[in-house]
């Protein structure tokens, strides 16, 4: 879904926090704090001039509900300010802010995301999302999925022995968050001398029976792809959320993407509910550093990647209808 | 920006203990009688955003990925708001503001709780390390509160019995109510114990299976709608922190500016 | 950065009472009974395990059907070392496994002997069943190939019907090592020394219990060491009469906020030694340490608070922290 006449949105600026395999310093609102901080700077807003403030984080991987609200602190809501979370991915967050000023009202929103996965367990805590009849009493956890899906890629003859030994490996485990701002149309530009336009935003879900699924594609990337816009002009960078090594050659296939002619970063091991954000921050990095005229993000939930998001960004604004 | 109409409404009946469903039937009840009213199809929905406080109450962590099915969301956007008690206004909210954005056209809304399948009070009060414990539960942390206002308002004692009195007199009117307590009068309300002092039982909110969702349109589906639709006239949101030094807990100003953000 | 802060285990521990419904409750009362069932979509598709829902169409599913008892095995993955969770002691895969009679795939189990070459997609396996079955999915213990079960085991008629599974315990158990911050590990650090320390916000000037990395109103650390008394001002309270699980005394008892003197914000805490009915706010209380032995980094170093005998404070110096 493109962007309404008069009404172009764009990422105008990115912070994370450097990546650290397990952060005993922080509490929540101070891992949101400095990126917040940093990105509002970045974009040379006033936090007082946000329109809207929206997170993504999960209570399970923090251990505690309402970890979120802890976290507000570190936006310092005060004056009172128009806020909203979802206990997704950032990315999720972002959609969110997007379509809030889509709404015509507001110009500007924050973003943002904080995880700290070293705290839990995180393939078992990953599997407190799955069916709670059939599947969370075999204690069968989120890597092991994700190795069903490896193999069934090596079976479909698309997939060897390197994606089988990045799912023994199992996913590398990290603390952190990330920040963006968006901005809508003149204030985008005035923000930012390279504003990453949001040319497509769009994401879908597949069924959750895992034994329904064609596990060697992923349709829901492909579907938010098509509604995304993302095909028709191949992306100069793309960066894709995957946690290991078969996850990307899924994505590239649902993507369309070409590595000769897109540049396709491999994937961190960033914090999860942080990585989704962080891919849609890099990309847009890309354009705002003038690297790149289109970029391609993507973030995943679920097992199996179930659930999928693309973002297709621009340093060119759509024209108006 | 589009205008949003309310073209259909459902809602299970809240019970203390719906032992009949699974979780995914709690929802799809609600969403299916929503569709129901609005006279559409499961294939006429674009979107689905779903609302629910803590996943601890029921133990399925971000149960979009588990109800995708009942929702009939397969091969369509959904979110999951989670904005702790706040959430099933912002669900519905979010939910709006899609439609209002011009992003969908007919977006299905539900928000949920199955808390008979753990318990409330500890899902809210767990002995975590390191972290300040909430007393009794939502009960506990709000009652302090209770007093305050009552100090500084210096409302009559009997004006929560009252309010109570008023909501359960209106919930007889609601088949799907969990309350609906024949005869239900002031001195029913005193009589009963006294929990979180000042807050007296039938002046609680009970612990509820339940569930309720709304089909919301644009001007095309509202043209549609059996019924006159319920038009979205104002929508609007305030946080501040919850503790800060001198914040007013009694009357937060988040909640006046909000008000006041609605009704502009 | 180097910090010593404070990390502490903590177990989300908790068993679930589920209802299954009438799909759910159906399949988990034919695995009590050794039988393996699907369910018919209005396409014609058998889904097993039965999903309540279409997931094309979102309607409700149709009439169930028998399925297997044997399937195939579409794809599997190994998994070396077994946890106790898991249905199978030695190594074993986890797969998914297409019930002859099913167009979709069931998640389990399947034991091929602890030996990893053994197992393969395309291998037709047929259930174990346990010996005591209680209405889960676990009943099913795990598949094991179908040739070394037609051998091994005797294939009974399912001739019980023990009819449908209405409830399921559900137990969850995480474990985490909760982390203190630095700011929150300053605290807690002072409190095992029977002293109380806040953080002052350079901006708002006002003291912070505990400290914070970031000062909710003004977005920067409120963490300018400041040490509060430990005494001061009940600004409201409530009197618990409900009985719980959590609770520290049996009820009545009075949980109060309680204003430090230095401190710009209360804290929670409880109150003894004196009767529930007579807290009230603006009282004056201090508070009662445990004895040294006992102190550590932690709250609970206040056993509780105490009046402190001092003439009530003015509604007026509380009321701005109501």
């Amino acid at each position: 879904m493109s962007s309404v006449a008069g009404r172009a949105i764009a990422i105008v600026s990115f912070a994370e926090l450097p990546p650290a395999e397990r952060d005993t310093t922080r509490e929540e609102a101070e891992l949101v704090q400095p990126v917040v901080a940093e990105a509002l700077a970045r974009a040379g807003l006033d936090r007082k001039d946000v329109g809207f403030v929206c997170s993504g984080s999960c209570d399970y991987l923090i251990g505690r509900p309402f970890s979120f609200v802890a976290a507000l602190d570190g936006v310092a809501p005060w004056p009172p300010i128009r806020e909203s979370h979802v206990e997704m991915d950032g990315a999720w967050a972002l959609y969110e802010a997007w379509v809030r000023l889509r709404c015509g009202d507001i110009d500007t929103a924050v973003v943002y995301a904080y995880g700290k996965s070293s705290l839990g367990d995180l393939p078992r805590v990953l599997a407190q999302q799955l069916d709670p009849y059939y599947l969370a009493p075999l204690g069968v956890d989120a890597d092991a999925l994700a190795g069903l899906q490896a193999r069934a890629l090596v079976d479909a003859g698309r997939a060897g022995e390197r994606e089988l030994a990045s799912v023994r490996e199992g996913r590398r485990i990290s603390d952190g968050a990330a920040a963006i701002v968006l901005a809508v149309g003149d204030v985008a530009r005035r923000l930012a001398k390279r504003p990453a336009w949001i040319r497509g935003i769009d994401h879908r879900i597949e069924t959750h029976q895992l034994g329904a699924r064609d596990l060697t594609r992923s349709s829901s990337t492909r579907l938010a792809a098509e509604h995304a816009g993302a095909f028709g002009r191949n992306p100069d960078v793309a960066l894709l959320h995957a946690a290991f090594a078969h996850e990307e050659i899924i994505l590239k296939d649902a993507l369309g993407l070409d590595a000769a002619t897109t540049e396709i970063p491999p994937p961190r091991a960033d914090p999860m509910i942080v990585a989704g954000l962080t891919r849609l921050g890099r990309a847009a990095s890309r354009i705002l550093d003038g690297t790149a005229g289109r970029a391609l993000a993507h973030a995943t939930s679920g097992p199996c990647m179930q659930q999928n998001l693309v973002c297709v960004l621009d340093g060119a604004p759509e024209v108006a209808p | 920006m589009n205008r949003c109409a309310i073209v259909g409404i459902g809602q299970t009946h809240h019970k203390a203990k719906r032992q009949d469903v699974s979780i995914a039937g709690l929802v799809h009840e609600a969403a299916a009688r929503a569709l129901a009213d609005a006279e559409m199809t499961w294939k006429d929905i674009d979107a689905v955003v779903i609302g629910k406080a803590p996943d601890m109450f029921e133990g399925v962590m971000m149960p979009e990925l588990y109800l995708a099915d009942a929702l009939g969301a397969v091969g369509k956007p959904i979110l999951r708001v989670h904005t702790a008690g706040s959430v099933g206004g912002s669900t519905a909210i979010v939910a709006a503001q899609t439609v209002i954005a011009g992003v969908h056209k007919r977006v299905l809304t539900v928000a949920f709780e199955k808390q008979s399948e753990s318990d409330a009070m500890w899902a809210l009060s767990p002995k975590i390390p390191f972290q300040p414990q909430l007393t009794a539960g939502a009960g506990g942390y709000f009652a302090p509160l209770v007093r305050a206002y009552i100090r500084r308002s210096k409302a009559p004692d009997d004006v929560g019995v009252a309010v109570a009195v008023k909501d359960r007199v209106h919930a007889m009117r609601n088949p799907y109510a969990h309350l609906r307590i024949q005869g239900i009068d002031a001195k029913m309300v005193r009589d009963s114990p006294m929990l979180w002092d000042p807050i007296r039982y039938l002046e609680t909110c009970p612990s509820s299976d339940g569930a309720c969702a709304m089909v919301l349109t644009d001007d095309d589906g509202a043209k549609r709608s059996p019924r006159p639709p319920a038009w979205v006239h104002g929508l609007a949101t305030r946080s501040e922190p919850v503790v800060f030094a001198g914040r007013d807990q009694v009357n937060p100003r988040a909640g006046r500016d909000c008000a006041r953000d609605v009704f502009d | 950065m180097q910090h010593d802060g404070f990390e502490a285990p903590y177990r989300l521990e908790y068993t679930y009472r589920r209802s299954t419904g009438p799909v759910i409750g159906r399949f988990l009362g034919a695995l009590r009974d050794r039988r393996l069932e699907g369910v018919k979509t209005s396409a014609g598709r058998v889904l097993s395990p039965p999903g309540e829902y279409d997931p094309e169409t979102g309607e409700d599913v149709g009439a169930p059907i028998d399925v297997g008892p044997g399937g195939v095995v579409t794809t599997w993955t190994w998994i070396a070392e077994p946890k106790p969770l898991h249905p199978v002691a030695r190594p074993f895969a986890w797969a998914l496994v297409r019930l002859d009679g099913a167009d979709t795939a069931m998640l389990h189990a399947v034991d091929v002997g602890g030996d990893s070459g053994n197992i393969r997609t395309g291998l037709r396996v047929s259930p174990r069943w346990r010996a005591v079955r209680t209405g889960s999915i676990r009943d099913l213990e795990c598949f094991v190939p179908e040739d070394l079960s037609a051998r091994t085991e005797v294939r009974t008629l399912a001739t019980e019907s023990s009819g449908p599974v209405a409830m399921m315990p559900s137990s969850v158990q995480l474990d985490y090592t909760i982390t203190a911050g630095r700011h929150l590990s300053t605290y807690l650090r002072a409190l095992a020394t029977k002293r109380i320390v806040g953080g002052r916000c350079p901006s708002c000037t006002k003291v912070y219990l505990p400290p914070r990395g970031a000062c909710p109103t003004c977005g920067v650390p409120a963490d300018a060491e400041t040490e509060v008394a430990d005494r001061g001002t009940v600004t409201t309270f409530c009197i618990i009469r409900i009985p719980f699980d959590a609770a520290p005394f049996p009820p009545p008892y009075a949980s109060v906020a309680v204003l430090l003197d230095g401190a710009d914000m209360p804290i929670f805490h409880l109150v003894r030694g004196v009767e529930p009915e007579e807290v009230r706010m603006g009282m004056r209380v201090r508070a009662v340490w445990v004895p040294d032995a006992e102190l550590g980094p932690t709250l609970a170093s206040i056993r509780w608070f105490e009046p402190s005998g001092e003439p009530d404070a003015s509604y007026e110096s509380i009321e701005g922290h109501l």
